[in-house]
């Protein structure tokens, strides 16, 4: 009888464990969403991966197909592009989405808040924009899209910045990175960054610009970066770069403070060995500049997008909110740059 | 009968039990996380005194309505807490799970524990306690990469929204009242749910901080906010984690379930010994179901309150003085 008991637990354990579910060679693993918007409604672009089968391991070759689907929201759109395959779409491990030139701006956020929302997808999913249209991924017969599908990670993990989805599924303006793509030939690089206002791009950072928004953020360690200075156009790597905010409560401004080491310092002619702090005061003052320029797109213009103003309203929330409410919270002169840079 | 379960073994099966709400939200908070904080802590020494009652009242010759109305906020909590697992599986994982298959697979792990008593719910409880230690050390380090300290928002002016934010936080459940009928002094028992308080507090608002931290202004409109925050993070080469977090919470749920089932047995057979008096139930197993019916979860929560309410200003009534 009590073997009976026992064997009645097991029993019951091993029915309602759940692995009921779709099978893995049912589902298609979604690796990277594309998503593009023109006046005849979205498009969306799944490219998944699966492997070709094969008795020996080391013969079974992944491969990278595409699926592809219209309608008039991004539901419809993602629902035709799974109908095209008996496959269902998994997107669990869907970190990367892709936004065409028409997805970005208005779109982009209805988009985003669809994506965040569903509970099957990551709503840490790094987003980038592309100029690739939605045919420009229908592969050439028999061409499969693995090798862009690598190039696309390396890209990714290359890009100064990354976006999340979380973060432009709750306000209108966000920073875009984009991604150099051709997809005939393979290629993705990262390109430059996007600013977006109330639904249109406002400005277009360079590499410059998209660093130190990186590391306002917090995002870099290090970056190697390119400046034109009196003695032509120099390389260097800023090395442990430090961010000091220091609020100053009697006039309610807040002094950032950049701090950091230049190593390698690269010209046309190889490593620099002399002059190397002059260059790096006057890459300072540039890096300076370019702080505060980001500042006025940003901040400047009513969208905390680098949320700088926290090392304020941290220390007086009272007097902060009487400002914004005065209107005169968002002045870019609130917030003083200074950079100072070691060569060594 | 008391059980001789030592007081921090108490102390800690119903602090598990307390986190599974915690844990298993499916609704948004409303408040971010500054609010947060301070409805905690405004909230932890408010219900103390609320509590202090509770051992009198709770005590076998306490009187019986402080008792009938602690096991009829008992049996509305059983309800909800059901359906309140049912709905977060099924919303966080693809499957459709019916809550008639939900009950079924858990009744008979609840009614094992309850056959095992409160000293195998208590030693289960380490166990899970463990596990979900294990997983907040794995929500922690899967997130650290994207926390932020600018991300929290700070609100100027707090008052306004903690007036708000603090009746949700006041709000009785019957895991607070447990420390007080369990321990065998009331002055004991008042140690225990301080405890108890404290650790729950602290827990509700580390969770509050740790997701506004990742998602900013986002997170007061999240409706299943620990679970976004779980499905975030990855580590090295393991993506997605938010199943073994799911998973480990279920079971927490699972725990609160026995205990509050056991809790619930144990109090009808001291109300209604003789096999005459356990009629009663049928009335009151009616107007159960008319409650499931008629009302959604969120005002089931509340007359689960009203009714431990109701309780704790009867444990204010003086005792029945024995028969001579």
């Amino acid at each position: 009888m009590k073997h009976a008991k026992l064997l009645l637990a097991v029993l019951l354990l091993l029915l309602t464990s759940g692995c009921a579910g779709e099978p893995l060679s049912g589902r298609a693993v979604v690796n990277t969403l594309y998503l593009d918007w023109n006046t005849t409604g979205w498009r969306a672009v799944l490219v998944y991966v699966t492997s070709s089968a094969s008795a020996d391991a080391g013969q079974a070759k992944p491969e990278a197909l595409v699926l592809s689907g219209q309608g008039a929201t991004v539901a419809d759109a993602l629902q035709d592009a799974q109908s095209a395959s008996p496959l269902t779409a998994f997107y669990g491990q869907n970190e990367l989405l892709l936004l065409g030139p028409g997805a970005q701006g208005k779109a982009m956020y209805e988009a985003c808040v669809y994506l965040s929302n569903d509970s099957a997808g990551r709503p840490n999913m790094a987003v980038f924009g592309v100029q690739t249209l939605a045919e420009d991924w229908q592969p050439a017969s028999g061409e499969d899209r693995y090798a862009l599908l690598r190039q696309l990670e390396q890209a990714e993990g290359e890009s100064l910045y990354t976006q999340r989805l979380y973060r432009l599924a709750g306000a209108e303006a966000g920073i875009l990175p984009c991604l150099e793509v051709d997809c005939r030939a393979g290629t993705a690089v990262p390109g430059d960054t996007r600013l977006f206002l109330g639904g249109q791009c406002t400005a277009v950072w360079d590499r410059e610009a998209t660093a130190l928004a990186a590391l306002i953020e917090g995002q870099v360690r290090s970056v190697s970066l390119e400046a034109s200075t009196g003695r032509g156009p120099v390389r260097y790597t800023l090395e442990l770069p430090l961010l000091g905010w220091e609020p100053s409560l009697d006039t309610l401004t807040l002094n950032a403070r950049l701090s950091g080491y230049l190593k390698n310092l690269t010209d046309s002619g190889g490593l620099i060995h002399t002059g190397k702090q002059e260059l790096a005061d006057e890459i300072a003052a540039q890096l300076e500049e370019t702080a505060r320029r980001i500042t006025r797109q940003t901040f400047g213009q009513g969208q905390d997008l680098l949320r700088m103003g926290f090392w304020l309203r941290s220390r007086d929330a009272a007097a902060c909110a009487e400002l914004e409410r005065a209107g005169r919270w968002y002045d870019p002169d609130r917030i003083e740059w200074e950079v100072r840079l070691r060569a060594l | 009968m008391k059980p001789r379960i030592s007081l921090r073994q108490q102390g800690l099966v119903v602090f598990t039990a307390l986190l599974a709400p915690l844990l298993l939200q499916t609704r948004p908070t409303g408040a971010g996380a500054q609010v947060t904080v301070l409805a905690c802590a405004l909230a932890v020494p408010v219900l103390w005194i609320l509590l202090l009652p509770a051992g009198r009242g709770l005590a076998p010759d306490g009187p019986v309505l402080c008792r009938g109305a602690f096991a009829a906020a008992l049996a509305v909590s059983v309800a909800c807490q059901l359906y309140q697992a049912q709905r977060f599986y099924s919303d966080t994982t693809e499957t459709e799970l019916s809550l008639f298959w939900y009950t079924a697979v858990v009744a008979a792990a609840v009614l094992y524990g309850v056959h095992a008593g409160l000293g195998g719910i208590t030693r289960t409880a380490n166990v899970f306690l463990w596990a979900c230690g294990g997983g907040a050390v794995l929500l922690l380090l899967s997130v650290l990469g994207q926390l932020r300290v600018s991300s929290l928002q700070v609100v100027a002016s707090p008052q306004t929204q903690l007036w708000q934010a603090l009746p949700a936080r006041l709000l009785l459940v019957p895991e607070f009242l447990l420390p007080a009928w369990l321990a065998p002094t009331p002055r004991q028992g008042q140690r225990v749910t301080a405890a108890v308080l404290a650790g729950w507090a602290v827990v509700a608002a580390a969770l509050a901080v740790l997701g506004e931290a990742v998602l900013g202004a986002g997170y007061a409109d999240q409706s299943h906010p620990v679970y976004t925050v779980a499905r975030l993070g990855g580590v090295s080469v393991f993506r997605r984690l938010d199943a073994v977090h799911v998973a480990i919470w279920m079971l927490l749920a699972l725990l609160r379930l026995m205990l509050s089932t056991w809790a619930l047995l144990r109090l009808l057979q001291g109300l209604l010994p003789t096999a005459r008096s356990r009629w009663l139930l049928i009335p009151g197993g009616a107007a159960l179901a008319v409650l499931l019916g008629t009302c959604t979860a969120q005002q089931m929560e509340w007359v689960c309150g009203g009714l431990l309410a109701l309780a704790l200003a009867a444990a204010l009534l003086p005792k029945r003085r024995k028969k001579p």
